[in-house]
């Protein structure tokens, strides 16, 4: 059996975030953060001097020729069907996203301006530090996965899939829009990880705005969702006892304890999100309300280790800072992080009681074997966790549950 | 010597409860030394469908041809059949009210037996759940085009359907215009297929501008539930027809969530296989492309999934497991599955020939353990290259031993419905009353099991049984007015030898004047032996009556009341009276009688005080028609329940001053403040 599909999506939340953004911004809203140094005295009689530091105050705009990003998602599936209940699928799907958001930050300057006193890394000085949103990002993925299936029969199941993907982006941000927070810093997908759940919400330090705004082909690279290998199984076994199976039928202690069980599980095995490495804290980048978006230098060094451990997960050494003035050239998201390893397990017990009555009793085991799941690493090359694992999923956890049904 | 036993047990109006062995009084019922002659021809019938390699049915098999394993235990083959649908005769339209029966078995019915031969039974199930408007059309469209033109005579077809309820559109019928009339009753907007509902997570679901998702798994789980009970609910009512019986499910999928609907849907199958009904499922959806990024008609998804290929992997998961539900459910109850084809003809052309041609083997198992268990059926036929299909085990019937709790309620139950009495264990019961206020009465029940009925179990120094006891009390249109639900444990002296005694159970019921008819069943827990005692009884209205006297209870014995406050009437002054039902005694006994007069006259002579009241009594006993003994008079002034208007009076006669032999036994009761009497009479035995 062979299917085919193709779909465009529109990536209609942009709207809603783009006047979100631009609600905060002057005419529509105004804020002026006055301090002593920069406006001379303060004065009750005049507590709120229009020109203060810069004329301009906007810190977002759009490009006026922007345009809502969309992917066109086909698909081919062939499926065999070898026995009534076993099922395998073969299958292929492409995805092309195009005019995906980035956001740029214009104001800014690697050589000193010296016509701007105030901050001389600006190429505008009475305008402060800004983003400018425009739709030039694309966006592709290849994927091809292979899916076996035992139906469940006789009270047992079992099926698995694995998926080989690559997925390559330049955008800043994809399928979500982009919420800029006036005044604060800019950040975003911290490094990658924060892409797989697609978050959009910006926070201090990071890589969400494009390095360079007169090079965004460096801007390309794995998508911050990428995930080479992924493998998910799962099984249910009825365990023949109990009520109606083929041993332990009878009334007896036997079948109260050890009959009508259900034992199921669930394996996800799968290689980890990429990460970028990246300087925090630069003076210029501060100065023009970039922080974290610098990328390192390479060094020259492979960039994985032969044992990635939790002080060590990568070669620190393969990246370094780049000359003051002048950008990384380290690509984005090109440090695997940590892959997932979990083996969850459910016990069941179903009671039946009269009629349609019955008690389901659970035990439920979240990451039963209790693999350390780490989730993010430090990339970022001026931190003194430089290299580490900074932050773990979850242990393992019991769930006991009792369920009656009516 | 009274015994106490402990009550398990709630019941709705039982209040008081005694459980007495009476001790010196009568012998025990006859002991029953009849002997009984069973004999149990328990056929277990398989179908057998043998198809050739390109699956056509054979029909040239012998007897010897075929081998029945059951338990991988060779079997006698008994009796061998060839099953032709296809030679029924065209006739005039038939209908079988199978589905809408209340009878719980017509299976000795032989005007039913003959009309199943050679039949087969097509129940068409529309779950309009799970259905979107053109996938009812479609479903609607494929099913009348198989009246048109593929129904044979053959068929017996109803039509049940799941909405906000299970309906049974259609009983079992061979009409064609009946069904189709039916069937086209069911519009597109009878449709109530619901998306499946989200999960609380925005990530790639449908962007359709609101801000909160609402988190509906619970709801999922439940709707999964309901269509599975739908189908547990119809395999149930068909259980009593032993031929098999074909089910489609039209459905657009049944989506499971994790493994939370396990438990229903292994309840759905095997309630399927213990009706030897096959469930042939047909996804009425078709053969789908999955749409990347969803259908037209959704909105476009949030978040990265459309981007990483999540969203197409996922609808594909959904698409498998919505599927695979309905392959479960046909291949565990030996149907088919029908999935991605859209041919909706097909389900009906594969019912056909699964069925048009089978062979009936009955065989009668070596196994006679009635242990209830599900015995695995194998059969095999000495061709090569042919396919078999037959049911693949079978519920042995189970005896009382092996019987579930539910089965024993059931059990009572039936037994209580049952028009006919059940005599494995002798009982006997009275019925007396007593009035508590103008329309309220005290109706105190005994019943009487002899103690040879009961097999205890010896247990160090006491003899342990338990007896169920399931009684009610109905008005004459069949209204229940009270309902009494008891488990007693019986646990005696060893040195008591309660063979030879009465075990008495004693419960009440509080009920208005009125006819009653009063149905107790009673069974012992050992064998599971069973006994029903129904009588007719009338509390009168004591408005309309002279001399307004309760019943009369004759007793033997006395015993200190279980708890100390009680409404009991027949617990007075610290004693309680526990009533005779037999009216047997030992010529070395007292006699009690007990009754009450209500609302006596007043006596308005002068100088008498205004509460007085003048009621003569006494008690006669006549052996013949000659007066063999008589008690003095007993005279009361006053009312000594005046809580209740009821003067009364507890009378006690010592039996050596009677012959052995039966008496009747006259209780005289004169007003003579109202000049009014009346002499209720009862028969006894006096035993030496």
């Amino acid at each position: 059996m062979v299917r085919a599909g193709y779909g465009i999506n529109y990536n209609i939340s942009d709207y809603q975030s783009i006047v979100q953004n631009l609600a905060f911004q002057p005419p529509f809203a105004t804020a002026v953060t006055n301090t002593l140094v920069q406006c001379g005295q303060l004065t009750l009689a005049a507590g709120f001097p229009s020109t203060c530091g810069q004329a301009t105050t906007n810190t977002y705009a759009v490009d006026p020729n922007f345009r809502l990003g969309y992917v066109q998602i086909w698909n081919l599936d062939v499926q065999q069907q070898i026995r009534p209940t076993l099922v395998v699928n073969f299958d292929y799907t492409g995805t092309k996203g195009t005019a995906l958001d980035i956001l740029e930050a214009p104001n800014r300057t690697l050589l000193a301006n010296t016509a701007c006193p105030n901050n001389p890394f600006l190429v505008w000085c009475g305008v402060g530090p800004f983003y400018w949103q425009n739709s030039a990002g694309s966006s592709t993925l290849h994927a091809g996965s292979v899916r076996v299936r035992k139906r469940l029969q006789n009270g047992f199941s079992v099926g698995g899939r694995y998926i080989y993907s690559k997925s390559l982006d330049n955008a800043s941000s994809i399928g979500n829009g982009i919420v800029v927070t006036r005044g604060g810093a800019f950040g975003g997908r911290g490094g990658g990880s924060g892409g797989s759940t697609g978050s959009s919400t910006i926070s201090t330090g990071s890589t969400l705005v494009a390095q360079n705004p007169f090079d965004l082909a460096a801007e390309r690279s794995l998508s911050s969702f990428n995930q080479t290998h992924q493998f998910t199984a799962d099984y249910l076994w009825q365990l023949p006892f109990g009520h109606d199976r083929r041993w332990l039928t009878g009334n007896t202690v036997w079948r109260a304890f050890l009959g009508d069980w259900n034992w199921s599980g669930a394996w996800t095995v799968a290689s980890g999100f990429p990460f970028t490495p990246r300087i925090v804290g630069s003076v210029a980048d501060v100065n023009q309300g970039v922080n974290g978006t610098l990328r390192a230098d390479l060094s020259g060094e492979p960039i994985a280790v032969a044992d990635p451990s939790v002080n060590r997960w990568f070669n620190t050494a393969a990246f370094v800072t780049p000359t003051s003035g002048q950008f990384g050239n380290a690509r984005r998201n090109i440090i695997i992080g940590p892959g997932t390893h979990v083996f969850d397990m459910a016990f069941t017990k179903i009671i039946p009681l009269k009629e349609s009555r019955m008690l389901e009793v659970r035990a439920q085991f979240s990451n039963i074997f209790n693999t350390p799941q780490f989730t993010t690493i430090d990339t970022v090359v001026n931190s003194p966790t430089y290299g580490r694992v900074i932050a773990a999923g979850a242990m393992r956890s019991v769930t006991l549950s009792a369920r009656f049904r009516f | 010597m009274d015994a106490k036993y402990g009550r398990t047990g709630i019941t709705k109006q039982a209040i008081v409860f005694s459980l007495v062995c009476l001790l010196s009084s009568v012998p025990a019922f006859p002991q029953d030394t009849d002997y009984t002659f069973r004999t149990s021809a328990e056929i277990v019938l398989v179908n057998v469908t043998v198809r050739d390699k390109d699956g056509n049915p054979v029909r040239d098999l012998r007897r010897g041809d075929f081998t029945v394993l059951e338990d991988n235990k060779a079997q006698q083959v008994l009796s061998f059949d060839l099953e032709n649908t296809e030679m029924v005769l065209p006739k005039a339209a038939s209908e079988l009210p199978l589905l809408n029966s209340t009878q719980p078995k017509p299976v000795n019915n032989p005007e039913s037996e003959s009309a199943l031969k050679n039949r087969r039974l097509i129940v068409l199930f529309f779950d309009l759940s799970s259905m979107q408007p053109d996938e009812i059309e479609r479903a609607v469209f494929a099913a009348v085009s198989y009246t048109d033109k593929q129904m044979t005579p053959a068929d017996l077809v109803s039509i049940v359907s799941l909405g906000n309820q299970l309906t049974i559109n259609q009983d079992f019928t061979s009409d064609r215009a009946q069904l189709k009339k039916m069937l086209q009753s069911f519009s597109a907007g009878s449709a109530e297929g619901f998306n499946t509902g989200s999960t609380g997570s925005t990530e790639g679901t449908a962007d359709t501008g609101q801000s909160f998702t609402a988190d509906e798994t619970e709801f999922n789980i439940f709707n999964t539930d309901r269509r599975l009970e739908a189908l547990r609910s119809v395999a149930d009512k068909l259980a009593h027809v032993d031929e098999k019986k074909s089910l489609i499910y039209f459905s657009g999928g049944m989506d499971r969530t994790g493994i939370e609907n396990q438990s229903q849907l292994r309840a759905a199958t095997n309630a399927a296989v213990r009706a030897n009904l096959a469930i042939y499922t047909m996804d009425i959806r078709g053969l789908q492309a999955v749409v990347p990024g969803g259908e037209a008609q959704n909105a476009s998804l949030r978040g990265t999934s459309p981007y990483s290929g999540k969203s197409v992997s996922g609808a594909f998961d959904t698409n498998a497991s919505t599927q695979e539900t309905l392959v479960t459910l046909a291949g565990d109850t030996g149907g088919r599955a029908y999935l991605d084809s859209n041919d909706f003809g097909k389900v009906f052309a594969g019912v056909q020939q699964d069925t048009s041609v089978y062979y009936l083997l009955g065989y009668h198992s070596t196994n006679p353990v009635r242990d209830g268990r599900y015995r695995k059926i194998t059969v095999r036929v000495n061709r090569p290259g042919v396919k078999l299909d037959f049911r693949r085990g079978y519920y042995a019937p189970a005896d009382f031993q092996h019987s579930t709790h539910e089965d024993r309620e059931r059990q009572l139950e039936e037994e209580l419905q049952s028009d006919l009495p059940s005599t494995d264990l002798q009982v006997y019961l009275g019925v007396s009353y007593f009035r508590i206020s103008n329309n309220k009465f005290y109706v105190p029940v005994s019943l009487v099991v002899p103690g040879s009925q009961i097999p205890f179990t010896r247990n160090s120094d006491q003899d342990r049984a338990t007896i169920d006891v399931l009684g009610v009390v109905t008005d004459p249109d069949k209204r229940p007015a009270g309902e009494v639900r008891d488990t007693v444990k019986l646990a005696i002296n060893t040195s008591e030898l309660v063979q030879s005694k009465n075990v008495q159970y004693d419960n009440r019921f509080e009920l208005t004047p009125g006819k009653y008819h009063l149905k107790f069943v009673i069974r012992e827990n050992q064998t599971g032996r069973i006994g029903s005692f129904e009588t007719d009884f009338t509390i009168p209205d004591l408005k309309s009556v002279p001399v307004k006297m309760s019943s009369v209870v004759l007793a033997n014995q006395l015993r200190t009341p279980s708890r100390k406050k009680t409404d009991n009437p027949l617990s007075r002054d610290g004693s309680e009276i526990i009533p005779s039902v037999t009216h047997v005694f030992k010529a070395n006994q007292h006699l009690y009688l007990y009754y009450e007069v209500y609302d006596p006259a007043r006596i308005t002579a002068s100088g008498a005080a205004q509460q007085d009241i003048h009621l003569i009594t006494n008690v006669a006993f006549f052996r013949g028609k000659s007066k063999a003994y008589e008690t003095p008079l007993v005279i009361s002034h006053q009312l000594n329940a005046p809580d209740r208007h009821a003067s009364v009076f507890q009378l006690d006669v010592p039996l050596s001053q009677l012959k052995p032999g039966f008496y009747t036994c006259q209780v005289n009761v004169i007003d003579d403040a109202a000049g009014q009497f009346r002499f209720p009479r009862l028969a006894m035995l006096v035993r030496p």
